[in-house]
């Protein structure tokens, strides 16, 4: 673009005559520059004109305010620029965030109510009654409805009337079991025995026990647990916490009717066969306290229908125990027999050490308390102990056991009066073991002082007289599980003089946890034995 | 200074019968100051009596009747209700149970204004009363699971249960029943387990019940 154009076209621009002189159009270009200071483009309009005049000093003055115009400006401009672009760039940021978190925001929402429902208590149902939540009855009812309707098709001829109307109304079931003579109830019970023994076998890949002396257990079915599926873990817990409710009430009715009701509740799973005979047990055992013979018999039956091995024992321990109370001799020893078979069968096969160790020591203990047998009983105590002692490394668990078992084979010591060495090493064993409860220190310091007064060691038979009054003195209760029965027999022959027989009597008495006396009456039994050793 | 510390003045006080009574006061109310509890030692032991178990929360006792809280609790556990640690309703007083491998049952107390409070302790014609006086001493303790907190009610008389176990243990004391306890709060609830997960499953008395 010429100088003559640029002019021609700011003087049409700026409304002036094509005619005007350069000084008019400077003059009017200063005018608007006056008006309008910042504009860059004035002052360079400006300097061109002052230029195109000669006036090159005030041109290059005006050029350089025009250069700064316009570097302001750009300046300006940059600014507003910059902070469009911050201003954008946080929209976006913005945009970004919120794209970013809202799934993750709904995604834990959603997991947080989940959870909640999740994890919201389960109601109980209204309506309680067991067999509604039962599914097995329900399946029964199912096929028992099944089998109905092709035994009509099949006889035509039969008529069912199910109706309460009816004079002898009987549901499917009942009519089931009322059409099955006792043949047919016999032969299911043998073959559920027989499934029942069979799955012993495959499970734990052993045979299952079966006593010579005594013909296989008849069980009814719903005292075989069989049905299928894992242990319910829950279930198992549940029970075992119930359990020592039920050890702790001693209340044998209760565990009774607990039995039949849980049983009827959980609907019993052969994986879970521990747990009924854990309460079979408990069971056996509370009704033998009562001394009820015909109970007694019934649970262990039921506890050998379980199918657990792990109870075997228990089962011929109560049954020989009891028989022998109710004075049939001839049962208890067949029932003996079946336990020591039966701890022959346990020693075969993977029960631990200890366990089998504790069997001897239950054998030893039936052999003397209810067959005078000492040297059985003797030898029993001596194989338990051999089996923990040839172990290395003893578990708590055995050491518990050896420390039992010599109590009792330090009572089978007393009544044989054998030598002071032997003795004393036993004693000085069971001392330092440090695992006797209280009550079982009790009954090892009757026994010494009762050894030490048959042997006339007067002061060695006072010092544990001194442990057990101070003992009685400190015990808020006293409890043990010995039976003195055998040792009492065995006193008769054991001790010859009638005098220390009786104080040695009287000792007992004080020891027997199961004769109900004041503390206070227990300590003055001992004192008297006492006084009347130190006067001889 | 040496009138104000005038050895006469002193005697006078100590020989004047006024001033004697003055001394007792004095050593009265300082005693009255450090008051404390006679506190009873506790011996747990092993023991032959069952257990009837209570929970003490906000001042209020209530009594576990086992039997409805295994029964429910079997029910719910048929029902799969109890798996995976899972809480569920008792149907007895708003108590929540749990199974686990480590507590065995845990019972969740927490709505308790249905429960007696032990205020009702000693009246004849309460329910709470008339609960602890089923208990047979030759068969029997008491086991409390005492809340060490309560729920900021600010109604109760302390902070925690403990008011209230102290009461029912002298109450119980009178009549002759062994007494045990155990703290316990939300975190770590009344749980019922077999003896053989070791000491947290034991349910032993502490407080002898006989009057000496």
């Amino acid at each position: 673009m010429s100088q003559k154009s640029q002019f021609t076209q700011l003087k049409k621009a700026w409304g002036l005559d094509e005619s005007a002189s350069l000084k008019e159009l400077l003059a009017h270009a200063q005018t608007k520059s006056k008006a309008d200071p910042e504009n860059p483009e004035l002052s360079f309009n400006i300097a061109e004109l002052l230029r195109h005049q000669d006036l090159t000093k005030e041109a290059s003055q005006f050029y350089k305010e025009a250069i700064k115009k316009t570097d302001t400006k750009t300046e300006v401009r940059s600014n507003k620029l910059d902070q469009r672009v911050k201003k954008q760039r946080k929209s976006t940021r913005s945009k970004f965030l919120l794209f970013t978190f809202i799934p993750l925001i709904i995604a834990a929402v959603i997991g947080l109510f989940a959870w909640q429902k999740l994890n919201e208590p389960e109601k109980l149902p209204v309506d309680s009654d067991p067999e509604k939540f039962a599914f097995t009855q329900w399946l029964a009812k199912q096929q028992m409805s099944q089998i109905m309707t092709t035994l009509q098709q099949q006889n035509p001829e039969l008529s069912f009337d199910f109706s309460s109307s009816s004079a002898n109304a009987q549901t499917p079931m009942e009519f089931m079991q009322s059409l099955m003579q006792a043949d047919a109830i016999e032969k299911m019970r043998r073959d559920q025995q027989k499934a029942n023994n069979s799955k012993n076998s495959e499970g734990e890949g052993r045979p299952a026990f079966q006593c010579s002396k005594e013909p296989a257990v008849m069980c009814s079915a719903s005292d075989i647990p069989n049905a299928d599926g894992e242990s319910r873990e829950e279930v198992v817990l549940l029970m075992e916490a119930y359990n020592s409710i039920l050890d702790s009430e001693k209340d044998c009715q209760k565990i009774e009717q607990s039995i039949a009701t849980i049983g009827q509740q959980l609907q019993w799973r052969k994986s879970e066969r521990r747990i009924k005979a854990n309460l079979e047990d408990l069971a056996v055992e509370c009704f033998y306290r009562e001394n009820n013979l015909e109970k007694t018999i019934e649970h262990a039956r039921k506890l050998q229908c379980t199918g657990d091995e792990s109870y075997i024992n228990s089962v011929y321990w109560y049954m020989t125990a009891i028989n022998h109370r109710a004075g049939d001799k001839s049962a208890a020893f067949s029932s003996y027999q079946c336990f020591q078979e039966a701890t022959n069968y346990i020693s075969q096969y993977d029960f631990s050490p200890a366990y089998v160790a504790s069997r001897h020591r239950e054998s030893g203990a039936l052999a003397w308390l209810y067959f005078d047998d000492l040297s059985t009983a003797t030898n029993e105590l001596i194989n338990g102990r051999k089996l923990l002692k040839s172990i290395p490394e003893k578990s708590d668990a055995m050491l518990q056991v050896i420390s039992e078992i010599n109590l009792d084979l330090m009572e089978t010591y007393v009544t044989a009066n054998i030598d002071r060495d032997t003795f004393i090493e036993l004693l000085e064993e069971i001392n330092s073991s440090g695992l006797l409860t209280d009550g079982y220190k009790q009954i090892k310091d009757t026994l010494a002082a009762i050894y030490h007064m048959q042997n006339n060691n007067i002061n060695e038979a006072l010092i544990p007289l001194v442990n057990l009054t101070s003992r009685f003195n400190l015990m808020p209760e006293f409890i043990c599980g010995w039976d003195w029965s055998g040792f009492e027999r065995g006193l008769e022959e054991s001790i010859a003089k009638n005098d220390i027989r009786e104080q040695a009597k009287t000792l007992v008495s004080a020891a027997n946890c199961y004769i109900p006396q004041t503390m206070q009456g227990r300590i003055q039994k001992i004192n008297n034995v006492s006084k009347w050793l130190k006067l001889r | 200074m040496k009138n104000l510390i005038s050895l006469d003045s002193l005697t006078d006080i100590v020989s004047n019968s006024v001033g004697i009574l003055i001394i007792f006061a004095v050593i009265n109310l300082i005693h009255d100051n450090n008051k404390t509890y006679q506190l009873e030692i506790p011996i747990e032991h092993r023991t032959e009596l069952s257990p009837a178990f209570f929970i003490i929360k906000n001042d209020s006792i209530l009594a576990m009747d086992t039997d409805i809280l295994f029964s429910n609790a079997t029910l719910q556990a048929t029902r799969g209700a109890a798996t995976n640690e899972r809480l569920f309703a008792l149907d007895y007083f708003d108590i929540l149970g749990k199974i686990n491998e480590d507590k065995g049952v845990s019972f969740y107390a927490r709505d308790t204004s249905k429960w007696p409070t032990f205020k009702e302790l000693g009246k004849g014609n309460s329910k709470l009363t008339k609960t602890l006086n089923t208990l047979d001493a030759k068969t029997q303790f008491a086991f409390f699971f005492v809340y060490d907190s309560n729920d900021g009610d600010d109604q109760s008389t302390s902070a925690s249960g403990f008011e209230a176990f102290r009461e029912a243990r002298e109450y119980l004391k009178t009549r002759r029943i062994k007494t045990g306890w155990r703290p316990v709060n939300d975190e770590a609830p009344a749980n019922i387990c077999k003896d053989h997960f070791g000491k947290r499953c034991d349910y032993l008395p502490s407080y002898l019940g006989d009057v000496r």
